[in-house]
């Protein structure tokens, strides 16, 4: 499978408003590494500037063979996202990018996304943003994204009840989905997708903040089957997004 | 004629089977059969059978197992009762694993929930559904929390072992010592936030290295955790500080893969702003 992965620690300094972050680069290194010794491809490793919000923004950017995120099979963002306090069903779900081109940096999700369609190749969207995928909108958001994507993790919450910036969370998520090579591959636990985000989404985040993953299908059972089975090297065939089922864990 | 690394590779094998059996027994209450597959790799043993499977990390007291018929709509279901079997099944492995039980500072039971939406009904939701609770035991060390510890045990629909993973590893008298020595800190010092945020908490503690990986890192650290300025901004930041103010060292748990450093070129028309 190919991956790319985009990781943004610094905003202020690009002229967005902060904090800066710390360990949002080292993540990205350190999930790209579990891909990587797990026999995937890296097709883009973008970092601070050089990940834009155009990388996100369907039509509009996300196919740049640069660097956009529909390019490939698997998209991993750290970074940034935008929590309301509270979101309500209508809030939008944000990447926060802080980029040197392709602006607007932050991009709405249900508004701007759509993953697979048309030449697209996105099947794994892993988002560790914060708050892109609140529960009280999802279904505002999140049917859009799914125009061929499979599966997409993310996290609901506050900003009284969010993600800490963090290495293992995205990293250990890597570990667990990439497929080891055996016997590492039996002796270290590997999951599906739905299942290694629900261990591994709930590392370093406050009381209160879920994590979420979601899938889709034709039909309900077929979402509800990719949400607790999908792994990413099942190769299965692009879903219809009829349906979409989603599960969480609140801490 | 086996070269000298499968020699070993054997002989680590042979030698891990009977301890592995019995602890696959005694810490978990599997019982793997007369002739598991044994598996030696890196840091890691483990045996399987088609039914269960039990492993742990050779450089740390780092447990996985699982029934494979466990699972939300596996063979064996998973757990969705009440907490009091899955609090009670965390302490007994715990301890059998050789966690001493004043570690154990709380035990959080954490749901699973589960809902679907047609696109063209996306309003009318079903209830939620609960698809499986779980247990995770948070650690304390004489007053210091050790946040990258934990035991997580779930069940199956009829109360039995679903799966088991457990990271506790040893911390030192003087790993110890140091944490206490910044929990004096963090009660009198507060750091000065980056532009964009205020500081929301300043705590002490022991950070290490994650369960799945090649190292083992524990660090102690006083953890400042920033809330934004503006209120919206998600992720928060997180400064992680030794003695003196300044960043501590990261545990590892795999050498990450640093991207190529060079500027990305400027879009095409059609993706610029």
């Amino acid at each position: 499978m190919r991956y790319s992965t985009g990781a943004v620690n610094v905003y202020v300094a690009n002229g967005c408003s902060g904090p800066d972050l710390k360990l949002c680069i080292k993540e990205a290194n350190a999930f790209a590494a579990w891909y990587q010794v797990s026999g995937h491809t890296s097709v883009s490793r973008w970092q601070d500037g050089n990940v834009w919000g155009s990388d996100f923004r369907d039509g509009g950017g996300d196919l740049d063979p640069g660097g956009g995120a529909d390019i490939t099979e698997i998209y991993f963002y750290s970074g940034h996202g935008t929590c309301q306090n509270p979101p309500t069903s209508t809030s939008p779900d944000f990447i926060s990018t802080c980029g040197n081109f392709g602006k607007p940096s932050r991009v709405d999700i249900g508004a701007e996304c759509g993953f697979g369609n048309g030449s697209g190749t996105l099947q794994f969207l892993f988002l560790d943003a914060s708050c892109p995928m609140d529960l009280v909108s999802i279904t505002t958001n999140w049917f859009a994204p799914f125009a061929g994507l499979h599966m997409a993790v993310g996290h609901s919450g506050t900003s009284n009840a969010d993600t800490l910036d963090s290495v293992d969370r995205g990293s250990q998520f890597g570990a667990r989905t990439a497929g080891l090579p055996d016997p590492a591959g039996w002796l270290f636990p590997q999951q599906s997708v739905g299942d290694a985000w629900m261990a591994t989404g709930t590392i370093d985040i406050q009381s209160g903040c879920s994590a979420v993953v979601v899938a889709a299908g034709r039909t309900e059972s077929e979402a509800v089957d990719r949400r607790e089975h999908e792994r990413i090297d099942d190769h299965r065939a692009d879903p219809d997004s009829t349906w979409i089922a989603w599960r969480w864990r609140t801490r | 004629m086996p070269d000298a690394n499968e020699k070993l590779a054997e002989l680590n094998r042979r030698i891990e089977r009977p301890r592995l059996l019995e602890e696959a027994s005694a810490i978990v209450g599997f019982d793997l059969g007369a002739r598991p597959e044994v598996g030696v790799a890196a840091n890691a043993v483990g045996i399987r059978s088609r039914a269960y499977s039990y492993s742990r990390r050779v450089d740390s007291l780092t447990v996985f197992a699982r029934d494979a018929a466990y699972g939300i709509d596996g063979r064996a279901g998973a757990w969705t009762g009440a907490a009091r079997p899955l609090e009670a099944a965390c302490r007994r492995i715990a301890r059998a694993a050789g966690v001493p039980p004043r570690e154990i500072a709380a035990i959080d039971i954490l749901t699973d929930l589960g809902q679907s939406a047609r696109r063209d009904a996306s309003e009318d939701l079903s209830e939620p559904t609960v698809l499986q609770r779980v247990a995770v035991a948070r650690r304390v060390v004489d007053g210091v929390p050790v946040w990258s510890s934990f035991c997580s045990v779930a069940l199956t629909r009829e109360g039995e072992l679903g799966e088991v993973e457990l990271h506790w590893p040893q911390i030192t008298a003087v790993a110890l010592r140091e944490a206490q020595h910044l929990g004096e800190l963090s009660g009198r010092w507060k750091p000065d936030p980056p532009e964009g945020a205020v500081v929301e908490e300043v705590d002490a503690g022991i950070i290490h290295s994650p369960a799945i990986g090649f190292m083992m890192d524990i660090v102690p650290v006083i953890r400042v955790i920033y809330g934004p300025r503006d209120g919206e901004h998600g992720r928060k930041a997180v400064d992680y500080l030794d003695r003196h103010g300044s960043s501590v060292a990261m545990p590892r748990d795999i050498d990450g893969m640093p991207a190529k450093s060079y500027e990305r070129s400027s879009p095409p028309t059609s993706t610029a702003s």
